[in-house]
């Protein structure tokens, strides 16, 4: 680690001028265009909106239902077997007003001429109360209001529901546009819907009390009434909108964000917080994901994701490939873009007719964090069903499956047309299992094993029998010897549901964990921790005996963790006996059990056959167990194999005391200055964390010795500091002033002499500043030492009372600490009277200055030159990202024309602590050691903070070594813009306005 | 934050200018003891699931209203859905669970605990009881009146589960009546008054649970009636309180929508910064919390209206 730069790294800012744009502005820069959330479109007609619609070759777009059928704030959409659409509308949406009663609606909109558009809309659901999601099943629908997931029935068979069941209370109700939603059957009968970032949730059930923090998914089992969550403290995107699965009943979810998540590695039962990685992203936010599966898509569309980018007006596709045992998908071509703002797809949805169904809750304002509540703009009228069919192919005739024999219905599990297969596994989950499981049995019987689809459609029969929780062992049977890598994938699925009643699932699995495909690896591994028994670890351990990826670890973090309670136990009285070393390795690495034998980690550690991070982690253990005691030989092994990150993790152990031999070895480490440059740094980190005086002459001899790599004699500066105290003051002055030394360790000296004597620090600094070039990169790297240490910026302040700096400067060093991301004010207005800056921007939020810029912006602000400003200002693209540029820090600015008004991005970039978007939680953490580190909050645990600075590097914080934590807002830091004009600030907003429009 | 709003701004300050001198003598004294309902007392109840679902369906609120025709009382369902003694999860800016019992100036709080924290088994009694007592000692606050209601027992027979794999699930096995022994002596050591449900739901028609965990409506009008009758007050359900019942069940909506605000993040919560609570012209205005606080005027309608339908049995 980077120990001694806290926040900003050294050069980054070089990067910052070579941020290329390859946005075109093809708008016009005049002063209508740049309104986004405030003006809707001057024409809100269906005609207006089909006109703004630009479709990729090959497709036409459609209305297929509007307003006019009472559509309006659309949520979500689903089908039923009769080929209508149901559609949920929550004009409530986004806070009930005092004294007024909810009518949201659940509509049902019907084509009966079967022209494409639909005719009539009759209610079967109203006085709901701001709902986000529905599905169809069980002869009822499935709601999640609020609080409750509810169950409505239309018993009279009147068309509207007459009776409500609340299945579960107690989900969160933090952010109502975060409440449940995207509700979708698995093939095998299982519900899944998700949650938002501000929602907690608990919900009693009969396996004990479910909780889910921030984002997560949850899956309802209608046939046992059992609840789990899959992915909470939003682990896998801070709003999941969107789920679906391929043809092998794999998942896949959708960020309401840019990314998109293959969700298996991580749908392991009452797991450990780790993040899943993502396995591709639009350019922005978007929602809603389907695999347009029909006969009338053409071929190469059919295996792609269709998303829906409500923030960019688009509907999205996205290539999908393998990727190990996992996916990958590529952001291509649009289907559908927009110039219209109020265009905003936020589902998208097979039809019966094949074709692509849209739903649009046409609005200018999407945002719920970022336009008020009662924003007079926010659209309660409109809303549309769009519907994307592909020229010249012919539509899907739609089956009738409401007059359907049950085996007509399982007939059509063999259908290409996924929304057949949907709906009828839909029908049968919903019939009496005496009836269904005998037809299912005979159906599976006639399936053709010569037939293509084979294997699907064993997987659709035993989707089936899944439903009725019925167990089938010779369906099982057939999957687990299928041709198909799917077929066993999902073979291993079915396993992990009927594990409690399958005679040996274990041997299965480790039939299935051992298989070529690393696909079918992986869902055994997943499906292994559901088999809550000693051995399930053990097995799961064997897909070791193979290649692993990304998505393999991330499941076997997570099975480890869970079975946990089943083989810690079990290891420790000898009834487990795991006889691979490498196995046993990697099932205690993460977090070796404390009665674990120092003994036999030694042992473990001393094989050739563990990799290195598991052997790290084993040593870390070793390090910590019997007082410390194994410490010698811990730093022997780190130091024999020069593994510097190794030296590094050791130097964040808090030790009461420091073995001999272990002093020897640190010692050896700096005495050969032949050592590679990380390795003797992680050596002098060493000696500085644990304060090993006895090091201090080895230390000093590298500092002085010239030959030596600048970076050691760097860090060695560091370390002396530390070990001699104020002895080292001297020295370390003379080194920080001699001008022969190269500037990283002038640097150095400084930075070491901070925490011994700040003042001649600050003295020293403020000299060495006023030394050409003066510019913000040269001023950065001198100022950092000091502001980086507790109490610098006040000492700074002070030492300004005792040096005369230039107006020059005093501007470069308002710019400087812009571009640091500090929020200094006492110092930001020392400096501001000190440059002469007629500053005008008030230092806190100023609704008269506000109106005037806003004014000025919609009446002369100029895009092109604000881009100007924006190209010239070093700070805004070191952090933000517009089109595929910039830094990843901050929010994405691509599209902030659509989500934002002038007035709104103006209050943003001038006072930015007002406003903080999800995901985006800045801190600041004071170190034992009084250095100072500021970022986004990534990560927290029990035993690290893990922090993005505003360079974008990210730093790992041990708790241990934390003395304060403060909640610092954003990021982004006021004062950005001291120093700009007033012209050149209304231009910048009428750029900044005008992005993604 | 939601303190100040009730002692300062909010309504139930202008609504029970009476409670605060209103003394009650200290408490001590034993199970099957009577609950004494003062003109004006505010009667807070508290626990889980089944405690909060008695909003919907105002059984328990009706029939001490109707035993208490002259005194004007004011319930405040603050029954949370997982609510346990180890936990009463409130969002961030929410405050604390005895805090709100404070806000709204309690005077009788029944707190029902016990049953979903019967699935960490018998062992975990003493560590359930110590952390009961704790609760309780926090909501006791001064003279309060306390009365525990016993867990309900589970009901597996209503999961729609092969026997099989019942026989697997938690509440199967859990031990509600050692958790409801054990309250039973913690209310007697501690002069609380205790309310046996658990033996006598044991009794009653099945099924009185819908998942096994949480009542029927007609379990929570069974429940009721054997509260009452535990507290020695009339125990028969009338029907014609349903048009009381009716209103109850009415103005126990406001109260949630007030107390449990939806978008809570952005009232007082972690998002309070975001432009979304606030006026669109003055970002200084916070339309969101002055929302909640406009629903306390619907709130005292529908209060006036209980007590009209009240009068009118």
């Amino acid at each position: 680690m980077r120990h001694r730069v806290p926040v900003y790294l050294f050069g980054f800012i070089k990067k910052l001028w070579i941020v290329i744009f390859v946005f075109v502005l093809t708008g016009e820069h005049n002063a209508q265009n740049i309104m986004s959330v405030a003006p809707p479109e001057a024409d809100d007609s269906v005609e207006a909106e089909l006109a703004s619609f630009t479709v990729a070759p090959g497709y036409k777009i459609e209305l297929f239902a509007s307003e006019t059928l009472g559509i309006a704030n659309p949520v979500a959409m689903r089908w039923d077997e009769k080929g209508r659409l149901w559609v949920l509308c929550t004009t409530t949406y986004p806070h009930p007003e005092p004294g007024k009663k909810p009518d949201d609606k659940l509509l049902v909109l019907e084509d009966r001429d079967g022209d494409g558009k639909a005719d009539t809309a009759s209610v079967f659901a109203d006085s709901l109360n701001i709902p986000l999601g529905f599905e169809l099943g069980h002869g009822g629908v499935y709601l999640g209001e609020q609080t409750e997931l509810i169950f409505l029935e239309d018993t009279d068979k009147d068309g509207k529901a007459d009776k409500r069941s609340v299945l579960f209370s107690g989900f969160g109700t933090g952010d109502l546009h975060q409440t449940l939603n995207s509700f979708t059957w698995s093939p095998g009968g299982d519900l899944f819907f998700s949650q938002g970032h501000n929602i907690y949730s608990r919900i009693e059930t009969p396996w004990g009390i479910k909780r889910a923090n921030r984002a997560g998914i949850w899956r309802y089992r209608p046939t046992t009434g059992k609840l789990d969550n899959f992915f909470n403290w939003s682990t896998a995107s801070v709003n999941p909108w969107g789920m679906t699965f391929n043809d092998w009943g794999e998942m896949f979810h959708k960020a309401n964000d840019p990314e998109v998540f293959y969700s298996v590695p991580g749908l392991v039962e009452e797991s450990n917080r780790n993040y899943l990685p993502d396995i591709g992203r639009l350019v922005i936010k978007g929602s809603g994901i389907i695999i347009p599966r029909s006969g009338h898509i053409p071929d190469d569309l059919r295996k792609d994701f269709v998303l829906a980018g409500y923030y960019n007006n688009r509907i999205e596709r996205m290539k999908v490939s393998n990727d190990s045992s996992g996916y990958k998908a590529q952001l291509t071509e649009p289907l559908v873009i927009s110039s219209s703002r109020s265009f905003r797809p936020v589902e998208v949805s097979m039809g019966p007719d094949g074709a692509i169904y849209v739903l649009d809750w046409y609005n200018p304002i999407i945002g719920h964090y970022q336009a008020s509540v009662r924003h007079p703009e926010r659209d309660k009228l409109h809303g549309r069903i769009w519907r994307i069919t592909a020229l010249s192919r012919p539509l899907i005739q739609r089956p009738d499956l409401e007059n359907q024999t049950v085996t007509g219905l399982l007939d059509h599990l063999r259908s290409d047309e996924y929304w057949v297969r949907y709906q009828v596994r839909r029908l049968l989950a919903a019939m009496p299992a005496e009836k269904i499981i005998p037809a299912t049995d005979e159906w599976v019987r006639s399936l053709d094993q010569r037939d293509a689809r084979y294997e699907r459609n064993l997987l659709e029969a035993a989707g089936i029998y899944e439903s009725h929780n019925t167990v089938n062992e010779d369906i099982l049977h057939l999957l687990v010897t299928g041709k198909q890598a799917g077929a066993r994938a999902y073979a291993a699925q079915v396993i992990s549901k009927w594990q409690d009643r399958l005679e040996d699932p274990l041997s299965i699995l480790q039939q299935l964990v051992n298989d070529t495909s690393g696909k079918v690896r992986l869902h055994a591994l997943v499906a292994l921790s559901y088999v809550h028994h000693p051995a399930a670890v053990s097995i799961a351990a064997q897909v070791f005996d193979h290649p692993t990826d990304k998505f393999i670890r991330y499941a076997w973090d997570k099975t480890v963790f869970t079975l946990r309670p089943y083989w810690e136990e079990a290891l420790q009285q000898g009834s487990l006996q795991i006889t691979n070393p490498g196995h046993l390795a990697q099932i205690i690495h993460n977090d070796p059990p404390s009665w674990f034998p120092a003994g036999q980690l030694v042992t473990l550690t001393k094989r050739e056959d563990i990799p290195a991070t598991v052997k790290n982690n084993l040593l870390m253990a070793l390090a910590k167990t019997d007082n410390n005691s194994h410490l010698g030989y811990v730093l022997q092994e780190a130091a024999a194999s020069h593994d510097a990150a190794m030296l590094k993790r050791l130097a964040d152990l808090q030790l009461p005391a420091v073995p001999k031999e272990a002093i020897t070895t640190i010692n050896a480490l700096l005495g050969n200055t032949r050592n590679q440059t990380p390795v003797l740094g992680g050596a002098l980190q060493l000696a500085r964390n644990w304060d090993l005086k006895q090091t201090a002459a080895a230390v000093s001899r590298l500092v002085q010795d010239a030959g030596v790599n600048n970076n050691v004699r760097a860090e060695g500066l560091l370390t002396l500091g530390r070990l001699e105290g104020t002895k080292a003051v001297d020295f370390l002055k003379t080194q920080a002033e001699n001008k022969q030394n190269p500037a990283m360790l002038k640097l150095a000296a400084l930075k070491s002499l901070c925490g011994l004597d700040l003042p001649a620090a600050v003295d020293i600094t403020l000299k060495e500043i006023q030394q050409l070039p003066i510019t913000v990169d040269r001023v950065k790297d001198y100022i950092t030492p000091v502001t980086g240490q507790s109490g610098g910026i006040a000492a700074v302040t002070e030492g300004l009372e005792r040096h005369t700096i230039s107006p020059a400067l005093a501007k470069t060093l308002l710019e400087t600490l812009a571009v640091m991301g500090l929020e200094v004010p006492v110092l930001r207005n020392k400096l501001g009277v000190l440059s002469g800056n007629q500053n005008t921007v008030p230092a806190n939020y100023d609704r008269a200055y506000t109106a005037k810029i806003v004014k000025a912006v919609k009446e002369k602000g100029d895009a092109a030159r604000g881009e100007q400003v924006y190209l010239a200002n070093p700070v805004c693209a070191s952090c933000h990202h517009i089109n595929g540029k910039g830094g990843n820090i901050g929010p994405n600015l691509s599209a902030l024309g659509r989500g934002l008004s002038p007035e709104e991005i103006l209050i943003e970039v001038l006072w930015p602590a007002q406003n903080i978007k999800e995901g985006y939680n800045f801190i600041s953490v004071e170190t034992r050691n009084n250095e100072i580190f500021q970022g986004n909050k990534v990560w927290e645990d029990k035993e690290t903070i893990v922090l993005t600075n505003a360079a974008g590097k990210t730093e790992r914080i041990s708790v241990n070594n934390i003395k304060q934590i403060t909640e610092k807002g954003s990021l982004m830091p006021s004062g950005l813009l001291d120093g700009i004009s007033e012209e050149e600030l209304r231009d910048l907003i009428a750029y900044l306005s005008s992005l993604g429009l | 934050m939601l303190l100040q709003i009730h002692n300062r701004k909010g309504y139930l300050k202008t609504i029970l200018p009476c409670i605060g001198i209103c003394i009650l003598v200290s408490c001590g004294g034993s199970a099957g003891r009577k609950v004494r309902f003062h003109d004006g007392a505010v009667v807070v109840l508290t626990g889980g699931t089944n405690i909060s679902n008695t909003r919907k369906n105002g059984y328990l609120e009706t029939m001490l209203l109707a035993a208490n025709k002259k005194k004007k009382l004011y319930f405040r369902n603050m029954g949370w859905e997982g609510d346990t003694v180890y936990e009463q999860y409130r969002e961030e800016g929410f405050g604390e669970w005895s805090g709100h019992l404070d806000s709204v100036q309690a005077n009788i709080v029944f707190a029902q605990f016990g049953q979903m924290e019967s699935l960490d088994g018998e062992a975990a009694i003493p560590r359930f009881i110590e952390l009961y007592k704790k609760l309780l000692a926090a909501a006791r606050g001064n003279n309060r009146q306390i009365v525990l209601l016993s867990p309900i027992p589970f009901e597996p027979a209503s999961l729609s589960l092969p026997a099989a794999q019942a026989a697997s699930v938690p509440i199967v096995n859990a031990p509600v009546d050692k958790y409801a022994d054990a309250i039973r002596q913690l209310a007697e050591d501690e002069g609380y008054i205790f309310v046996n449900l658990y033996e006598q739901l044991t009794n009653a028609d099945s099924p009185y649970t819908s998942n096994g965990i949480h009542l029927t409506e007609s379990g929570h009008k069974a429940a009721a009636q054997i509260i009452m009758r535990e507290l020695q007050l009339p125990s028969t359900y009338n029907n014609n309180w349903e048009p009381l019942r009716k209103e109850v069940v009415s103005k126990n909506n406001l109260w949630f929508q007030y107390w449990r605000a939806g978008n809570w993040a952005f009232i007082y919560g972690g998002e309070y910064v975001q432009q979304f609570s606030r006026d669109w012209k003055d970002r200084d205005h916070r339309i969101l919390p002055e929302e909640r606080n406009a629903i306390g005027p619907y709130l005292d309608s529908a209060e006036l209206r209980v007590e009209n339908a009240k009068r009118k049995l």
